[in-house]
């Protein structure tokens, strides 16, 4: 068994909640292996830190194993703008909008916008048993979540996303202890640890303090704004405010169990639960309110920001919840096979909540606090994960593997947008192990994963109508040290 | 190490050459130095609006604070008779509780004496109806009864009419007030010095006086030169020492006004430097602001059903000479008294004005008395005329043996002014210290809220310009200093320059512009001589004080700045549709 690229889903969801109000759901680029192409949940390697800790019952040496990798990808993303929407250097508070007063230019498809990343990624992992076959610890250093998009500063996808940089990485130390023969038990605790940095263009007239704002005294304006503002009243250009979060550091626990039962010598059978995280991302964020509109225009009506805001910001989320049943059949001397199915509760994923605070907020006469409450709704959908993969043993030193995959899509079309490009994915990898010494495998592998195109029509207020596509490619190698 | 850095270390894990992500910076901001002669620069200038509706613009306590003091002086609310107030008053005045009478200072109780003194009450010692008093008790006949014959008023009437001694006040000594004859108003054709005319008998109301609760009528209605001109000449010595506390139910005094308008202001360019200014757009559009149609379009709240005022203090100042009542029936038809030539306000000469007006009241008549008992013969023995000139003779007869003569013919303004100037000194007072003074609480205005609230409406729809400057000074969103702006008529997306006219200027927080309106030719030339002008005043939009000029792409225009300077302007080009971008030049 082996590799395992984490859903991309899960990517977004960690990324995406770190985006502020708008709130996206991150990037397509999670790390796509924990581990080497051949870990899993019924692997008996260092990564059972992470897909199953009673796996670690059956190393009989100490074990170093560890590796570094590139990942690569594409992302792209044509947005389809099926709403109308008002002309950009306006200012209509509510429809409806007088002709002349729509933009004929933004309707239909734009030209596609993509992020090309590339990052590395890597992982370590020690397994030291303690009391031979009975008692193995571990302890794990791995990213199971990595992405790094850049996407066109003005593109149509600049209200969703225009950069993003996120890590969620895993220190985990578990043990593992068969209890019988052939059943091992494991669990494992982990400490999360978040790094997310995110720039958009921050929509506000989705924000719900402006609605208040505008529509309390003393503007006292009816008004269409807030999470649910129809496309007539959005990107326009006077509310479209540069925004970041950066340095966003988060650090949560979790734990993970397991069991690996053997029913015979070819015949592996695994469960491991993984447990959720509750993660509370907390940095810095910046946004521009330089426009007269918010610097001075209305100053006398309340409505007075300094140039640029700057502050603190809090962004809680809780990781999924994995259950994870595996197997694998040694069917011949040679050729063995792993499979798994995952299901991963995404649908705890409501919303992103973001909480920014700054005294620099504070409007008090209209009525807004130094903290902002944003809300993205996420409504994901919880997902299912398949892979399989084929081992062939062609010599003593040699050993090479082919992962085939499919992961079911968590966004749905409502909500989906260019910070979580989400889709029926399709995983493929190749890897092969080298023995190097008695004492050292030498791992490489190669895997891509990519997403049916997608094309959305039925997107929240038409945040993010479009057709998305995906790529990710990853090659990196390993070590394993056995002394 | 920090347990943060060990923390980013450790989630930096397995990505440690990733992608960063640039925190948000503000953009270096334009050059903003001033053009040199020959240098260039480009400014893109936006025109938005913010359409609003019943946009609520209140004056409450806070508001009234921020406002300058000027803009809320040049607020003219309404013009409130000052008669009521006067009357009330004095009728506060003269009827206040005898022992809180007594405890006032001396000036101002011998004044409550005054007012309150009737035929049977007054006391004629010192002065030369004393002399009534002997023919009284020669005759057997009390003086009280012959003073009120001859005043026609019974015994115990008061001989002074409140009246008329309000009317008094309010034509001597209010009338010629030199700050109750104008008011200050905003600057148009018809008043181009700003300055409004008050009826007489009224005193201008205005947001400052609100603001002050009222305390500024002292200061306004106080001392003051009567040529605002030279300060250091004649003054009038005010009739307000002190009031405040206009009648309010809690929370205060809040009016509100909705606007339709567009909220935001014009971006416009200051020409030396090339750079955006903003110039306020809410006075130019505040003569169609309002939808009068709509009774909310005016509301004010918080003031008491009846208005009074918690307390006012009148005060009217003695001549610092002894100006002494007449004693000849020339020259007519007042007679010889000085006081006749003393200003207006002071004190004697209201006593004797109200004497001279009690007097017009007075049907020409005699009045003979006889002794007390039985007489064989009606026996006149003291007969006692005023003739329609006001001219009172007494006249004893012969045989009645009076222990001091009897007073002199005079006028019966000089009677009564002989005998008030005797009273007002009563308690040791010497000649100049009888200054009047009159303390009273909770005097009713004499108007009813609803009906200033009905004035105040009025005299807005009539003009609503009056609230241009409150507007602007509410919304105060002008910053810099634009010498042209750009508009896109309502409607429309054709782009004008709009010189700027006189209101445009900045105000201090005082409310006074920042700059002198210095342009000395205002408005946009094809050459950069200035020889052929390509702006006017056309009307668009109800504005027709601005020069303004249709502006599109290509176009070279010129214009004089207030220093001299002259600019080119060129339209560079429309980066959307309501955005233009101009090159600014200068050329001189």
């Amino acid at each position: 068994m082996s590799r395992r690229p984490l859903r991309i889903a899960s990517l977004p969801l960690a990324l995406g909640s770190l985006l502020a109000s708008q709130g996206a759901g991150a990037s397509g680029l999670d790390a796509p292996l924990v581990g080497s192409g051949q870990s899993g949940p019924t692997i008996s390697d260092g990564a059972a830190v992470h897909w199953n800790p009673a796996a670690l019952a059956d190393i009989d040496r100490p074990e170093l194993f560890g590796g570094a990798g590139l990942v690569a990808g594409r992302v792209g993303y044509r947005r389809e703008r099926r709403g109308v929407y008002q002309t950009p250097d306006t200012l209509r508070l509510r429809g409806p909008l007088a002709i002349g007063e729509t933009d004929p230019g933004k309707r239909g498809f734009s030209e596609e916008v993509a992020a090309t990343p590339i990052a590395p990624t890597g992982d370590l992992f020690f397994a030291l048993p303690v009391a031979e076959r009975r008692l193995v610890f571990g302890l794990g250093a791995y990213v199971p979540y990595a992405a790094a998009l850049r996407f066109p500063e003005n593109g149509p996808q600049a209200w969703q996303l225009q950069q993003a940089f996120i890590v969620a990485s895993y220190v985990t130390a578990s043990a593992a202890l068969r209890v019988l023969p052939n059943l091992s038990f494991g669990a494992g605790v982990s400490y999360v640890g978040g790094l997310a940095s995110l720039r958009k263009k921050q929509d506000l007239a989705e924000l719900p303090e402006i609605q208040r704002a505008f529509s309390n005294p003393p503007i006292g304006q009816p008004n269409e704004f807030g999470p649910n503002a129809p496309s007539r009243v959005r990107e326009l250009d006077v509310l479209s405010r540069p925004m970041s979060i950066t340095n966003a550091l988060s650090h949560g626990v979790s734990f993970n169990v397991g069991l690996l039962y053997q029913p015979s010598e070819d015949v592996r059978l695994a469960l491991a639960y993984q447990h959720g995280a509750q993660m509370r991302y907390r940095g810095r964020f910046a946004l521009d309110k330089n426009d007269p509109f918010f610097t001075q225009d209305l100053a006398a009506q309340g409505l007075q920001y300094p140039p640029l805001v700057q502050g603190d910001a809090e962004l809680a989320f809780r990781l999924p919840k994995r259950i994870t049943a595996g197997a694998s059949v040694q069917a011949t001397r040679a050729f063995r096979v792993d499979g798994f199915v995952q299901y991963v509760t995404y649908s705890d994923v409501d919303a992103f909540v973001v909480m920014a605070r700054s005294p620099k907020l504070a409007q008090p006469r209209l009525g807004i606090g130094p903290s902002v409450r944003a809300i993205l709704p996420r409504k994901w959908n919880d997902t299912v994960w398949v892979e399989a993969n084929g081992r062939f043993v062609i010599s003593r030193l040699f050993t090479m593997s082919a992962t085939v995959g499919y992961q079911s899509p968590a966004s749905p079309d409502e909500t989906i947008d260019v910070g979580s490009p989400d889709g029926h994915r399709l995983i493929g990898g190749l890897g092969a192990v080298v023995r190097a010494t008695q004492w050292l495998d030498l791992h490489a592998d190669a895997r891509a994963q990519g997403i049916l195109p997608r094309t959305v029509t039925t997107s929240r207020n038409d945040l993010a109508n479009g057709r998305y596509t995906m790529a990710i490619g990853y090659l990196g190698g390993h070590a394993k040290a056995r002394f | 190490m920090t347990t943060r850095r060990v923390s980013a270390l450790l989630v930096l894990l397995g990505a440690s050459a990733a992608g960063c992500v640039e925190p948000v910076t503000l953009a270096p901001p334009p050059p903003e130095s001033e053009l040199a002669v020959g240098e260039s620069r480009e400014v893109t200038l936006r025109f938005l609006r913010l359409d609003v509706k019943d946009f609520a613009q209140t004056l409450g306590p806070e508001e009234l604070r921020r406002l300058p003091r000027k803009t809320l002086e040049e607020t003219w609310l309404f013009d409130m008779e000052l008669r009521p107030l006067v009357e009330n008053a004095l009728d506060r005045f003269t009827h206040l509780p005898l022992e809180e009478a007594k405890a006032l200072p001396q000036p101002a109780w011998n004044m409550f004496a005054l007012l309150n003194m009737t035929p049977a009450s007054a006391r004629l010692d010192g002065t030369s109806l004393a002399g009534l008093t002997a023919v009284g008790e020669a005759v057997g006949i009390s003086p009280s009864r012959i003073l009120a014959d001859l005043a026609g008023v019974g015994p115990n009437e008061p001989l002074a009419a409140r009246s008329i001694v309000a009317d008094v006040v309010l034509d001597q000594v209010v009338a010629t007030h030199p700050r109750a004859r104008i008011r200050s108003g905003p600057v148009t054709a018809d008043h181009p010095e700003g300055l409004y005319d008050v009826e007489k008998g009224k005193i201008a109301l205005t947001l400052y006086d609100v603001a002050t609760d009222f305390a500024s009528l002292s200061e306004r209605f106080g001392r003051a030169p009567l040529d605002p001109a030279h300060p250091e000449g004649p003054a009038h010595p005010g009739f307000l020492r002190s009031a405040s506390g206009l009648s309010a139910a809690e929370g205060g005094f809040r009016m509100t006004v909705r606007l339709d308008v567009n909220a935001l202001p014009y971006r416009g360019v200051e020409a030396s430097h090339a750079r955006i200014a903003s110039v306020n757009s809410i006075g130019g559009q505040i003569g169609r602001a309002f939808d009068f149609s709509d009774p909310r379009w005016l509301e004010v709240q918080g003031l008491a059903e009846d208005l009074s005022i918690r307390e006012m203090t009148m005060t009217i100042d003695e001549d610092p000479t002894y100006l002494a009542p007449g004693t000849s029936r020339d020259p007519r038809p007042l007679g010889n008294s000085p006081v006749w030539n003393a200003a207006p306000w002071v004190e004697e000469r209201v006593l004797a004005e109200t004497g001279r007006r009690l007097a017009a009241r007075i049907s020409p008549h005699c009045t003979t008395y006889s002794p007390a008992g039985e007489v064989s013969d009606p026996f006149e023995a003291v007969r006692v005329c005023i003739d329609a000139d006001g001219w009172v003779r007494i006249d004893v007869d012969p045989s009645v043996i009076l222990a001091v003569p009897p007073p002199r013919p005079s006028y019966y303004w000089d009677m009564l002014l002989e005998v008030a100037e005797a009273r007002m000194h009563d308690g040791g007072l010497a000649e100049g210290e009888a200054n009047v003074v009159m303390p009273v609480h909770d005097v009713p205005v004499g108007v009813r809220t609803e009906d200033v609230v009905a004035r105040i409406r009025e005299n807005i729809e009539t003009s609503p310009v009056v609230l241009r400057d409150m507007a602007e000074a509410l919304t105060q969103n002008t910053r810099g200093d634009a010498d042209f702006f750009y508009v896109q008529p309502d409607g429309t997306a054709e782009d004008w320059l709009y010189f700027v006219a006189p209101e445009d200027i900045r105000k201090d927080t005082e409310g006074n512009p920042v700059r002198p309106y210095a342009y000395t030719s205002p408005g946009f030339f094809a050459d950069p001589a200035l020889t052929r002008k390509v702006s006017s005043r056309v009307e668009i939009d109800g504005d027709d004080t601005h020069e303004k000029v249709r502006i599109e792409p290509g176009d070279r225009l010129y214009v004089k700045d207030a220093e001299g300077r002259v600019f080119e302007i060129v339209a560079e080009g429309k980066p959307s549709l309501h955005r233009l971008t101009l090159v600014v030049t200068r050329a001189s």
